[in-house]
């Protein structure tokens, strides 16, 4: 595959992105430039802005809690094979000491089974709405309710559905190598 | 026989939105605050001064309606890409997700914006696009290869925008255009809202 877009690692001469990617770094998306999803979107900061507000938004806050977001996140991209982004929430769930049986039930078990139930549930409902969000039945969403989760909480996971093929459609389509790997 | 011996029974049922829509965010200064924004940018309802169903299906958690909003704004309102070639763009994809809400929605938008009837229709139903002009079909065959199967999209798709004279901005701008044609068909078909 041919560099679809250019990735900026310097920003020296240009504020608008050096002030976005000091608040990526900030948020802990980088340590020295953002990630590759991000700097592959350099060449047009007013896209960057829109798409780090909704990474911001919908995965950095809320109400869900951080490692059950980040499972959606594997879990999505594992059956959409995306491998950048499988690559990057394994990486994540590590370093949030999510036990390793977990991460490769999320990756690799469909029925889940090492996922406590209140999550596996999560997940489920989650990879519906990312698979086929009109398959959605308001027998999925008592399930949900049942379980404790408010309206609004329901609500974040399914947009984390929709989120997880956002991000993936865009490491795919641009083609970004796996972080710390180079260019294949 | 008169209408009134239609079997009610048939008739199909009508899915009401999912999740509550406030329509006057009094009170609620985040809520306001989007609202007046909103408006502003013309994503009026059915309803004077009250928001579309989609933004209205999002009022009870302003954090998430905020950063959605932001995607529309950054990469449907804004960008370089002409809003008629992002509405057809966006009602093909919608088209191809057999997303109601979204489609009614872009074909209202496209009229408005005084696209004539057959390039309308052409992008609702003729999936070889024929009345479109060639650059704007290129592009919204690639926005649609990228909604369907982003892994899917090889360099010669790359290239061929390129072709048409398309710089590397203006292709992620339709490639992100796409995604969020998906999160947006997405939230609508979960949510349940109704066409406004």
């Amino acid at each position: 595959m041919a560099k679809r877009f250019r990735r900026i690692d310097r920003t020296e001469n240009n504020p608008e992105l050096g002030s976005l990617y000091a608040e990526m770094i900030e948020s802990g998306l980088g340590e020295r430039v953002p990630l590759n999803w991000f700097t592959a979107q350099a060449e047009r900061p007013d896209i960057l802005a829109a798409t780090w507000k909704l990474v911001k938004g919908v995965l950095l806050q809320g109400q869900l809690p951080p490692t059950v977001k980040q499972m959606i996140l594997l879990k999505i991209s594992t059956h959409n094979q995306c491998r950048y982004c499988a690559a990057l929430y394994t990486s994540a769930l590590e370093a949030m000491g999510v036990p390793k049986e977990i991460i490769d039930s999320v990756t690799e078990d469909l029925s889940l089974a090492k996922v406590p139930p209140p999550q596996r549930a999560i997940l489920e409902f989650a990879m519906k709405v990312a698979r086929e969000p009109s398959s959605v039945t308001d027998e999925d969403f008592r399930r949900l309710r049942e379980l404790g989760l408010s309206e609004g909480e329901t609500m974040e996971v399914a947009m984390m559905g929709a989120f997880a093929n956002f991000i993936n459609t865009w490491a795919d389509v641009s083609g970004i190598p796996v972080e710390g790997e180079a260019e294949s | 026989m008169s209408s009134s011996s239609r079997p009610l029974f048939l008739a199909k049922e009508k899915l009401m939105s999912r999740f509550k829509q406030t329509k006057d965010p009094r009170g609620n200064t985040a809520l306001e605050a989007l609202y007046k924004e909103i408006l502003e940018a013309g994503a009026e309802g059915s309803e004077p001064g009250v928001p579309n169903n989609l933004v209205t299906s999002l009022s009870e958690r302003p954090d998430l309606l905020a950063p959605t909003w932001e995607l529309f704004k950054g990469v449907v309102v804004g960008g370089v890409v002409p809003s008629t070639v992002k509405e057809m763009i966006l009602m093909a994809i919608a088209m191809q997700n057999d997303c109601q809400y979204c489609s009614v929605a872009h074909t209202r938008a496209l009229e408005a914006m005084g696209v004539p009837t057959e390039v309308i229709q052409s992008c609702t139903s003729d999936p070889e696009l024929a009345q479109v002009p060639p650059l704007q079909r290129a592009m919204i065959k690639f926005g649609l290869k990228t909604a369907r199967d982003p892994k899917s999209v090889t360099d010669d798709d790359f290239q061929t925008l390129r072709d048409h004279g398309l710089s590397d901005g203006e292709i992620m701008e339709v490639t992100m255009l796409a995604a969020a044609g998906n999160f947006l068909d997405t939230w609508a078909h979960v949510s349940g809202i109704q066409v406004d």
